[in-house]
């Protein structure tokens, strides 16, 4: 008999994530029937449908799909190096720090009289930038949860942190101009249908590259798991894994940011779903399991923010928020025993 | 008797900037083969640092430590991880982590890069279960245990890692009486039937004083070693009281006033 957590792992997860990303492609303002799409895709129908799926709700549903693996690997990689079961990037600052990144980025171009840099460079700025904001933070929750082992502590600092970076972005905001502002403004909303086909191309390998690493470093994990002196007595070379994991957590994290604002919550919230789910700790089921998990997750959202069906859309991490702050709240009253 | 561990002039402490802070200076000692030996001193005398430094999670300020007459320093971290096992002072609290899960993480050194089980592995993590007495929780989760169930856990984890020495940060610190006595007595069985050298740190002297087969004393500026009766009949230990008015029977090791 297979066990039930593979059977999640191999069977349950893989058909909903394809049946979220089909829900993803098909349902928007314009619903799109799966037969129509189906004859899109045969190339029957050339009409508008098939430019509507190919340029627009394709690369969206990818791109949700992306950033939902980044933000849970990266929130499980952060739960398991800094043993502490709130981290996540939203919850710790690196998000902010990206934001402040991005906020540099788009609105200091213009303050140095430099017209914003066009295409590929762009891209790449937009996202370097962003990883440059999102390793700042980390490199300060590293120093910190290295003297400071208690979880609630490390969490207001994140938040100070995060305040920090939001005043640090608020001046920013005062000199700079309408057109810069507003490109800000709507980058917080947090929007994963707003990324050119060279955004989705950046993210697409900087997920797969996450992806290989993170399952190549699983025993690793596990070992962490347990705390830094334990995995040192059975021979690991502690600072080195930890690093490489906390580089791969913040690029992933710094490049969804830099493209899809800061959406918060997925990373804390879907690796302890994950655990709820499998009831288990090992990375060898946490691992593919919270990486599908995000991505079913993230494409749900993302269907509920389209409102299918209707002209308005909703900011996608007020939907993230909604549904991941819940499961938060049940994680800190488990760590009290209240639950 | 074949020497496991061996201090040469060790001393061991931090560095706070430039500056050394020295917590033991100069120690030297042995532990023998399927000894069973315990480490005292009062607080803050660096008992912690002393098992850290020897298990190679921190350098020390000079001397050496002999690892099977070999330098620790000399070998690889993960020749040591097959060498020494460590069991922290630290309280392991992951969600959903099953017994046999936790224990079978000592396996590792062992294992391929994705950390697969052998039934040799499956067998030898049962068989540390079996040695502290848990066999019956290894589906049981981590968090659902009591102290004295969680420090046998993790005693068997070590012991899944197969190494001739195995150190401990005060196993007993957060036990009831019964636990207490009951894990020293499962490290002097350990010592004796599975021949390993097991060096404790350790808070209950008396109960050291007992049940060693040598013991290492810290003070701010001495260190003794030797077998508890002797260090007993040396006074040893009344010198670490010496700003109490405590002090230890000669002859029954208990805690009396002076």
């Amino acid at each position: 008999m297979v066990e039930r957590k593979w059977l999640y792992i191999y069977l349950v997860l893989p058909i909903l994530l394809l049946i979220f990303f089909v829900a993803d492609v098909l349902l928007g303002s314009e619903i799109i029937s799966l037969s129509r799409a189906l004859s899109a895709f045969s190339g029957e129908d050339a009409s508008y449908v098939s430019a509507i799926l190919f340029r627009y709700r394709i690369p969206k549903a990818l791109t949700a799909l992306a950033v939902g693996v980044a933000l849970s690997i990266s929130g499980l990689q952060m739960q398991t190096v800094f043993r502490n079961p709130l981290a996540d990037p939203y919850i710790l600052g690196v998000s902010s720090g990206a934001g402040l990144g991005v906020a540099m980025f788009l609105l200091t171009c213009n303050v140095f009289g430099i017209s914003i840099l066009s295409g590929a460079m762009q891209n790449l700025g937009h996202a370097f930038a962003a990883c440059i904001g999102a390793a700042a933070v980390m490199l300060v929750m590293l120093f910190i949860s290295a003297r400071l082992r208690d979880i609630m502590a490390m969490l207001i600092l994140g938040m100070m942190i995060g305040s920090a970076a939001g005043a640090l972005v608020s001046l920013l905001q005062y000199f700079s101009d309408a057109v810069a502002l507003k490109s800000y403004v709507m980058w917080t909303m947090g929007s994963v249908g707003n990324v050119t086909n060279l955004q989705l191309a950046i993210l697409l390998s900087v997920v797969l590259l996450g992806i290989i690493f993170v399952i190549a470093s699983i025993k690793t994990l596990n070992v962490l798991m347990i705390g830094e002196d334990y995995a040192r007595s059975l021979g690991y070379n502690v600072k080195k894994s930890r690093t490489a994991i906390i580089v791969a957590a913040t690029v992933m994290t710094g490049v969804a940011t830099a493209f899809c604002g800061p959406v918060g919550f997925i990373g804390v919230a879907v690796p302890h779903v994950a655990r709820m789910i499998l009831h288990e700790a090992d990375h060898r089921y946490l691992v593919p399991a919270t990486m599908l998990l995000g991505g079913v997750t993230m494409l749900f959202c993302d269907v509920l923010s389209q409102l299918p069906g209707q002209q308005a859309s909703l900011p996608v991490n007020t939907v993230t928020a909604l549904l991941g702050i819940p499961v938060v709240v049940l994680v800190i009253m488990r760590n009290q025993k209240i639950v | 008797m074949e020497s496991a561990l061996q201090l040469q002039n060790l001393s061991v402490g931090y560095h706070i900037g430039a500056a050394a802070k020295v917590l033991c200076a100069n120690a030297c000692a042995e532990a023998k083969k399927a000894e069973l030996v315990a480490l005292v001193g009062r607080n803050g005398r660096g008992k912690s640092t002393l098992l850290r430094t020897i298990i190679g999670l921190q350098k020390a300020l000079s001397g050496k430590v002999f690892i099977f007459e070999k330098a620790q320093h000399s070998y690889h971290v993960k020749e040591l991880a097959t060498l020494m096992s460590y069991v922290s002072t630290d309280n392991v609290k992951v969600g959903y982590l099953k017994v046999f899960d936790l224990v079978s993480l000592g396996r590792y050194p062992y294992t391929s890069w994705f950390g697969t089980l052998s039934t040799n592995d499956k067998e030898i993590v049962m068989h540390s279960l079996q040695l502290v007495g848990m066999q019956d929780f290894a589906e049981r989760n981590t968090n659902s245990l009591s102290d004295g169930e969680r420090q046998r856990v993790m005693i068997a984890r070590a012991l899944a890692q197969d190494t001739p020495i195995v150190v401990l940060d005060e196993p007993t610190a957060f036990l009831d009486l019964p636990n207490r006595y009951e894990v020293v007595f499962l490290l002097q069985r350990l010592a004796r039937e599975q021949r390993k050298t097991i060096l404790y740190s350790t808070h209950d002297w008396s109960l050291a004083v007992k049940t060693s087969d040598s013991m290492w004393v810290m003070d701010s500026d001495s260190f003794w070693e030797g077998a508890p009766a002797d260090l007993l009949q040396q006074g040893v230990f009344d010198k670490l009281l010496i700003d109490t008015n405590l002090r230890l029977d000669a002859k029954t090791a208990e805690v009396q006033q002076k």
